[in-house]
């Protein structure tokens, strides 16, 4: 895509003309027409004037087998500049403009703020101004950018699968409320998502027929949690943790520490507590009990490995165990637990948590069952965090109808007409209600969807859904503060937002996204007599209402109920030795398979597993080596009479006889993206049993699958010394005094001084860049891969790529296991995020031929796109490996296209995802290199704008801190900080002062501007193997390494 | 005259008894005959028999690179960390063959070493067609070829130069000069022979074209002293070139932070290996030929494959000394990415080595199959000299897919190690290489003087001054 | 034996010789010419849909470029006026005009007009018009005098080498901001100083104020 967005190709039929002129884009004639053909002539790239960068240099190439003369006529195009006609306010041709918005998900709203360009919305960001955001950003809202632009999404009305428009469904649509009477025969099935609009269009429809059904679908968000609190609590009570009071913190079987589990908020809360500045600084501390590695169990302190399924005994030990120290009433007896576990970490845990009265917090994973939250509660109640680390927040929303009560109305033919909206209960409802067939039983069903998908399959009527990005709506974030929706750009395909419909079915006289909202917004907000103007305007300017977060409210546990209930509770089984348990839960980027088109999120590495575009069952080592399988060998998983094939992946810290596996993959009807990832294993959920089941018996089928595994390697090759640097914190207060205690570890404990054969250019710029990447604080949530993928236009390379090891992630996320003999079942992970160092000396520059990457005078490693001419040598003279080649035409060629032969095969890119391209930064074509560049794109931004701020004047300063790079502004935990290490000011320059502060093989003298800080580990010394946690990826000991663990990698060891 | 015979027999020590360089005391004429009858005779069927599958292999070679220009280095094996493979490894490969051409002639010439004449010719002509192939991969591995001429130093708009620190660039010069100069040394030596040709040459067409490339040579004194002139001189310029091409190319690793690229035992390792590989290469060849034209057994005798044996033990040698030293380098220096090269990546000492075999299959190949020429029978047996130069081609070629691809497969970071595999079209594209090989030193020898007559002639007894009797060469002669 | 080659052909070795270096330099010639952009677009002079005079309009009317090119002070684009930046006078002065009946047109119908693009950057150069505008670089340098073209056409390469000069050179483009829009403005020579030394000299001060430090050798200046 050109970056020249004022470019008109001559011939109108192209899509290219209507995000330059957004009125009735939707409507247009050639719009419609350019739809049908959907591919663009790749022709028409040389006679349409759009004469991109690649295929200028194609010319190029071309004409050097031609005469020199006939260049002339391809190099000079009539293009033509089209102005509006009249003026559009704000717009500036070229400029972009910043939105509030919100992302709304299943746990409410994600504050945003979009990037336009020319009325093109290009980049998510958090939304700065917004408390439960504070700027910030998760995976999701990263990409859901490219949802937006997707062609695959759902474009027409469709009649029983025939195309239609929206009046002949309206029509249709009145036919059918006619008859609908008290709506006994309605019943609607929908996403969740806390909008108060939505809620009042309920309670409309509800009003206009009250016998309609109202269920929500959401499954992988677990009921449990909100039944237990209502219990606890009182019903419409929620608990909100307050992470940051906590000092000592233990999860049971709870990602609370990602997307899937918890919220930016969530995490910021508890990282505030994770910064440590020096030896002397106050850290919480965390224990984890999980039966895989999660991010959160990345994070902990200690860490153990328990089934998902022997949780409940466990959560039991620990309530006996704290209620003997606490002496608590409604903790014992409780019958015991069936299952040993080891008796030293739970006591040493206990004895910690109510050490900490008060101070601590024990947080049981959402999907766990009710009986086991409530002990929870108990738990927290007996340690006294009950209103200190856990206060209340009312919550409005108001249960539905479960699937299973739906199912039981539809069987028993009470549904004449069945509204399904956003949700896709024919690939996501549990398996034992046999939903596809219930479905087709429903004489009249509607659907309002994003994608012609597995639910629309069959509906009398199929209604496009408008993306997030297009439609009015509102919704509260995890904060609880009521929070706008509202439309970069008028729907794409012509959707109905969800309100538009649902307002259209409540009949309302007025069914249009803004009015709908502003009621809303005068009855929550405005309060009596209030008017739009002014209040409602800075609404949307923030993207938020102020002051509307839910107040923390005190709560009550009530004891008794709990108990009974937990009393009431049946036991689940004790774990068996031969028999595996099988646990379900969402995958950390399709989620529940709602993203399973969105082939960033597909080709984003499991934090983890390093896994892309499929899922596998994660397994233990240990049990695979049992069961004889490696990573991709197929097996049969039976659990409960329900069996499924699907390959494993071996995954470290894996508990043994477990199998996890990520719901939202192998969709039987999804765009071309995602069709044909992974295996779908919702034919294991049932109603009873939805994430969990034990007796799964596992056998091989001897059948291979190839996995997309980005990382080939896994362990440190006793190289943590170097590359991963940690320590626990009482061995820094021992070494307190040693301020090179970090910076002289490995290698780089007895290089002797580096000396440079080359000279550099002198750095002489007032502007000095420089990153710094705190391992302390950084999850692997990955959100900065995927801001980095956005702000860059990094592409998709498609699976078969990915296994020929070309993925071209500028910004990479390494992922480490380390471990001592003893442990190599139940090893240490650290991640790294890795990008360009950006070298003041760099290896690359040296070796490049045609002067295609040189140092800027502002300390940046450029690549020039144009002058590269691909050698490949910057690359393989590279230590880090952060130069990624574009192997292919891959922005050019459809990913299957990628091996037919270019000069008979026609390119065949959707302009809808040429416009997501970001304008500002240049699309490389197959042949040259590229790598992170900082976002320089943003760095010339600044500064361009100081030199217009300069005017005569000499100061061009740019102000401290004034901008960020992408990957750092999206990252939640702060980890990555960017900004003028010349600017003693800044934040980076104050984090690179750090002690803990290091660089990436200085014994090479390469000198990098990206420098990693320590990670630091806050283990309870009583704890069992405690001296040795945080010593192996210093010392480098992992798999096959057998060396103790003793004072290696300190100034005095080093590791050799 | 009686004075001068006395004189000889009283001053004429009784030397040893040494192969002569030509045997059965062929002569002058018959040299030119047996030479020139190469070229003019008619094409023999054995020759059809192998030229059309070469190029045949060369079409196709040539069509795997068309459809990697056309849809991207994607289409080979190549990843993320492997950024160089089968491209570079027989890009290196091709250009060590290519030095044994150059090493005879010049080298061997400048020290006068006489056996070198009957087979200068035919080396000095397989480096050229070595270089063709060798230039044809970094020419190709670029994702850009198009964009190739901005590696030519020459003034643009962009007003930007090359890189002159880049060894690549050190490449593309050092490579272009030594093709240029080989070129021209080989053409100066066929010019008298080709005025041979042309003067025995019966048809017209024939006369014609050996005629312009005789440049109308008469084979006068004058001729012949600028002739021996302009040989000297070249002999002298291409000297230099033979130690700084391969240093160069090691270059492109040595300067490099790889470890097992960065060496500085590479630029002599790299010369040794080239030479090493080189008379492999020529052995291979001219084996072959001394079978189908039995008449060159009297001019490439079995003197002729010892000495070159003899030079590849000594290099072969010279070659293992540097693998080792290079672990010893390794071990010695302490440092955990470099021993982790050299004894896990490539010795595989604890399993961890992904192309641990390709060193063996090297270490066998060059270090210890040519070992057994230490032994006279083992370097007179032309089918176990045969053998041993098909080892030591397969293990030069093996000792640059180690150098590159088992050091850029496991360097610094574990987390960016990945494997390497070859696609079809990577290695089609090499086997094309030995079709072009191949087809123009078919060519070479259907058309051209195979053996350097003039330069043999001056070798044969007849050219002895002391020759033990006058008249051998007329009795040779009357043999016809 | 008969002579193959006739007497003449003795000289036919140094023929081919002098044509072969003539060809050579041909060929090196060309290459330096055409495969880069330098001749691509100077002199280009394309017919625009209305025929608008800017001589007319600057030189007689007076007008200032940047009423028209509104945004050249803000945005990296310098943007074309729209129709309703034209009929802010011609919906008074000649509005029957048949020249003006495109824009007529567009005003009736919203249609926009489609201007023939004259001075255009590959895409992969990020030239930003506020950055050089509002240091002191005035239309001139890059545009020529439009101020005297009736129909504009392209005054200067625009090759990456003659953007380099400046780049490298600034001083001899400096002016002081008040006038970067007047196109005939001329520094003033003091005594006996030719107009290219004043201008050295003031440009030379002016660098030295505003501390003017154009990217030269960072690629990434111009290239994203």
């Amino acid at each position: 895509m050109s970056k020249r967005v004022l470019n008109h190709p001559p011939e109108a039929a192209t899509g290219k003309k209507y995000w330059r002129s957004l009125g009735q884009l939707a409507e247009t004639p050639e719009f419609r027409g350019w739809l049908e053909k959907e591919f663009p002539q790749g022709a028409s790239e040389f006679h349409g004037g759009e004469l991109s960068r690649r295929n200028f240099l194609q010319l190029m190439g071309a004409s050097t087998a031609l005469a020199g003369l006939s260049l002339g006529a391809c190099r000079r195009p009539e293009k033509h500049l089209v102005p509006f006609s009249k003026g559009v306010e704000w717009s500036i041709p070229g400029k972009a403009l910043f939105y509030a918005t919100s992302m709304p998900t299943r746990q409410g709203a994600a504050p945003l703020v979009i990037l336009t360009v020319d009325g093109r919305p290009v980049k998510v960001e958090g939304n700065p101004s917004h408390p439960a955001a504070e700027g910030r950003s998760d995976t999701w809202s990263q990409s859901s950018i490219l949802d937006l632009y997707d062609p695959d999404r759902s474009r027409f009305f469709l009649e029983s699968g025939k195309e239609s428009d929206g009046d002949k469904f309206s029509k249709g649509l009145d036919l059918l409320l006619e008859k609908a009477g008290d709506g006994a025969g309605l019943a609607f099935v929908l996403d969740r998502t806390l909008s108060p609009t939505r809620e009042r269009l309920r309670e409309e429809i509800l009003k206009k027929y009250p016998k309609a059904r109202w269920c929500v679908h959401e499954p992988a968000q677990p009921e449990q949690a909100r039944l237990a609190a209502s219990v606890a609590f009182g019903e419409g009570m929620m608990p909100d943790l307050q992470v940051e009071k906590a000092d000592v913190i233990l999860a049971l079987d709870s990602d609370f520490l990602s997307a899937t589990g918890g919220t930016v908020r969530t995490i910021r809360k508890f990282m505030a507590r994770r910064r440590v500045e020096g030896p002397d600084s106050k850290m919480n501390r965390l224990y984890v009990v999980e039966h895989r590695y999660s991010t959160t169990g990345g994070m902990a302190d200690h860490r153990l490995r328990v089934q998902a399924s022997q949780i409940a005994h466990f959560t039991v030990a620990l309530a006996e165990q704290i209620g003997t120290l606490t002496g608590d009433p409604n903790l014992k007896p409780l019958g015991g637990p069936t299952t040993k576990f080891t008796e030293r970490w739970i006591e040493e845990a206990a004895a910690d948590l109510v050490a900490a009265k008060g101070r601590s917090l024990v947080i049981v994973g959402d999907h766990q069952p009710v009986a086991v939250q409530l002990l929870g509660y108990a738990i927290n109640a007996a340690l006294g965090n009950i209103g200190t680390t856990i206060t209340g927040r009312r919550t409005e929303e108001k249960p539905g109808l479960t699937m299973g009560a739906l199912a039981a109305a539809i069987r028993e033919k009470q549904v004449q007409a069945l509204f399904i909206v956003g949700a896709n209960p024919m690939y996501s409802a549990p398996a034992d209600l046999d939903w596809k067939n219930l479905q087709k039983s429903v004489p009249t069903v509607i659907r309002l969807g994003l994608y012609e998908d597995e639910s629309s399959e069959g509906a009398s009527w199929h209604v496009p859904l408008a993306h997030y990005l297009e439609s009015w709506g509102d919704s509260l974030a995890a904060d609880g503060s009521y929070t706008a929706v509202q439309p970069m750009v008028l729907p794409l395909y012509g959707g109905w937002s969800e309100i538009d419909f649902l307002a259209r079915v409540a009949g309302l006289p007025k069914p249009a996204g803004p009015e709908l909202v502003q009621e809303t917004y005068m009855k929550r907000v405005g309060g009596e007599g209030a008017t739009l103007t002014g209040t409602w305007n800075r609404f949307l300017l923030d993207g938020f209402a102020a002051d509307t977060a839910s107040k923390p409210e005190a709560l009550t546990f009530n004891g008794g109920a709990a108990k009974d209930a937990i009393g009431k509770a049946a036991k689940p089984a004790a774990a068996a030795e031969n028999t595996f348990e099988v646990v379900l839960e969402p995958c950390s980027k399709v989620d529940d398979g709602r993203f399973s088109n969105n082939g960033w999120l597909q080709e984003l590495p499991d934090p983890i597993s390093k896994l892309t575009w499929d899922n596998a069952a994660w397994i233990s080592p240990v049990s695979a080596a049992k069961l004889g399988v490696t990573d991709g060998d197929v097996v049969e998983v039976s659990v409960n009479g329900r069996s499924l094939t699907i390959p494993v992946v071996r995954v470290p810290g894996t508990v043994d006889n477990s199998l996890t596996i990520a719901l939202g993959y192998g969709r039987t009807k999804v765009g071309r993206v995602g069709i044909g990832t992974g295996v779908s294993a919702y034919p294991l959920m049932t109603t009873e049993n939805p994430y969990f089941s034990t007796g799964a018996s596992v056998k091989p089928t001897g059948a291979k699958y190839k996995l997309a595994i980005t990382q080939e390697h896994g362990t440190l090759e006793g190289r943590g010394a170097d590359l991963t640097r940690q320590a626990n914190i009482t061995d820094w207060q021992a070494n307190a005094s040693n301020g090179d205690y970090f910076k002289k570890m490995g290698m780089d404990s007895h290089i002797p001084e580096n000396i440079s054969l080359y000279s550099n250019p002198p750095l002489n710029e007032p502007h000095q860049w420089g990153m710094t990447v705190d391992l302390n604080s950084c999850l692997g949530c990955s959100a900065c891969m995927l801001a980095c993928q956005a702000e860059n236009n990094v592409p998709i390379v498609g699976k078969e790529q990915v296994i020929n090891g070309r993925e071209m992630h500028w910004l990479r996320s390494d992922r480490y296991f380390a471990s001592d003999e003893a442990g190599v079942d139940d090893p240490e992970m650290i991640i790294e995020p890795m990008l360009c160092q950006h070298c003041e000396n760099a290896p690359c520059e040296t070796v490049c031929p045609v002067n295609a990457t040189v140092h800027s005078e502002d300390g940046l490693n450029v690549m020039a796109y144009n002058r590269c001419i691909g050698t490949r040598y910057c690359a393989n003279n590279c230590p880090y490996k952060v130069r990624r080649f574009n192997f292919f035409d891959y922005h050019q060629r459809p990913l299957d296209k990628l091996y037919t032969w270019n000069l008979i095969n026609e390119k065949g890119t959707p302009d809808t995802l040429k416009m997501r391209n970001n304008p500002n930064v240049t699309v490389r074509m197959r042949g040259v290199m590229e790598k992170c560049t900082f976002c320089v794109q943003r760095i010339q931004e600044a500064k361009i704008a100081a030199k217009v701020r300069a005017k005569d004047s000499a100061n061009m300063l740019i102000p401290t801190d004034a901008f960020t790079v992408a990957c750092a502004q999206a990252c939640p935990t702060d980890a990555i900080v960017f900004g003028n290490i010349k600017d003693p000011d800044s934040k980076v320059s104050k984090m690179r002062a750090s002690p803990r502060s290091y660089r990436l093989l200085e014994y090479l003298n390469t000198q990098p501007r990206v420098s990693y800080l320590a990670r630091i580990r806050n283990p309870n010394l009583k704890m069992p193997g405690a001296d040795r946690i945080g010593s192996f990826m210093s010392d480098g000991h992992d798999h096959g390494h057998g060396a103790k663990p003793a004072a290696h990698g300190t100034p005095t060891g080093g590791n050799h | 005259m009686p004075s001068t015979e006395s004189l000889v027999t009283l001053t004429t020590p009784t030397e040893l008894e040494r192969e002569p360089l030509v045997r059965n005391q062929r002569g002058v004429r018959w040299i030119t005959d047996n030479v020139s009858a190469i070229s003019e005779g008619p094409t023999p069927f054995w020759w059809w028999v192998l030229f059309l599958p070469c190029v045949l292999l060369a079409a196709f070679g040539t069509l795997c690179i068309g459809y990697q220009i056309s849809n991207g280095v994607g289409v080979w094996g190549e990843n993320h960390p492997n950024g160089w493979a089968w491209d570079i490894t027989n890009f290196v490969f091709w250009i060590g063959i290519g030095h044994a051409g150059t090493l005879i002639s010049a080298i061997l010439f400048l020290t006068r070493q006489k056996w070198r004449t009957s087979i200068n010719r035919a080396a000095e002509a397989m480096t050229l067609f070595a270089v063709v192939c060798a230039g044809i991969f970094p020419g190709i591995h670029v994702g850009r070829v198009w964009m190739a001429w901005f590696l030519a130093p020459v003034p643009n708009s962009n007003g930007i130069w090359p890189n002159f620190r880049s060894p690549l660039l050190w490449d593309v010069f050092a490579v272009s000069t030594y093709f240029t100069v080989s070129l021209l040394f080989w053409y100066t030596g066929l010019v008298p022979d080709l005025a041979t040709l042309r003067d025995r040459a019966k048809t017209r067409v024939s006369r014609f074209l050996y005629g312009v490339f005789a440049l109308g040579w008469r084979g006068s004194n004058r001729n012949w002293r600028h002739y021996e002139m302009a040989y000297l001189l070249l002999a002298g310029l291409s000297t230099p070139l033979v130690l700084s091409v391969h240093s160069v190319v090691s270059f492109d690793f040595a300067t490099s932070v790889i470890p097992g690229w960065h060496t500085t035992i590479f630029p002599p390792y790299f010369v040794a290996g080239a030479i090493f590989g080189g008379f492999a290469m020529v052995l291979t060849i001219l084996i072959p030929a001394q079978i189908v034209y039995p008449q060159l057994r009297d001019l490439i005798t079995k003197g002729h494959v010892d000495k070159m044996a003899k030079i590849i033990l000594l290099t072969g040698t010279i070659v293992g000394y540097a693998y080792l030293m290079e672990l010893f380098i390794a071990y010695y220096s302490g440092n955990v990415y470099e021993k982790f090269t050299f004894f896990s990546a490539r010795m595989g000492i604890d399993g961890k080595g992904y192309y641990s075999w390709a060193y063996y299959v090297m270490m066998f190949c060059n270090v210890i199959s040519p070992q057994i020429f230490w032994f006279k029978w083992a370097r007179n047996n032309l089918l176990i000299v045969f053998v041993v130069c098909q080892f030591v081609n397969a293990g030069m070629w093996f000792e640059r897919f180690v150098i590159i691809v088992t050091s850029l497969a496991q360097d610094f970071l574990p987390s960016s190690w990945g494997h390497y595999s070859p696609s079809w079209v990577e290695i089609w594209t090499f086997i094309g290489t030995f079709g072009i090989f191949l087809s123009l030193f078919l060519l070479f020898m259907r058309f051209l003087p195979m053996i350097a007559m003039s330069e043999v002639k001056i070798v044969t007894p007849e050219a002895d001054p002391h020759a033990h009797s006058p008249t051998t060469g007329v009795g040779v002669d009357a043999h016809h | 034996m008969a002579n193959i080659f006739p007497r003449w052909s003795n000289w036919l070795p140094l023929k081919l010789l002098v044509i072969a270096a003539v060809l050579g330099g041909a060929a090196t010639a060309g290459a330096w010419y055409y495969f880069t952009p330098k001749y691509t677009r100077v002199g280009y002079q394309p017919v625009q849909p209305v025929a608008f005079p800017h001589d007319v309009h600057v030189s007689q009317l007076g007008m200032d470029c940047r009423y028209c090119h509104s945004h050249v002070e803000v945005a990296a684009h310098s943007n074309v006026p729209t129709t309703q930046t034209c009929m802010n006078c011609h919906i008074q002065v000649q509005p029957d005009n048949p020249k003006l009946k495109p824009v007529m047109d567009s005003w009736r119908t919203g249609k926009p007009i489609e201007w023939v693009q004259i001075h255009k950057t590959p895409d992969y150069v990020y030239f930003n018009h506020s950055a050089h505008v509002n240091r002191g670089v005035s239309c001139v340098s890059c545009h020529g005098k439009v101020n005297e073209m009736p129909v504009v056409y392209h005054d200067q390469p625009h090759s990456m080498a003659w953007c380099l000069d400046c780049h490298r050179e600034p001083e001899k483009h400096l002016r002081p901001i008040d006038q970067v829009t007047n196109l005939n403005w001329q520094p003033t020579p003091a005594e006996g100083e030719s107009v290219e030394e004043a201008q050295l000299r003031l440009g030379l001060q002016l660098k030295k104020e505003w501390h003017v430090n154009p990217p030269d050798m960072n690629c990434a200046g111009c290239h994203r």
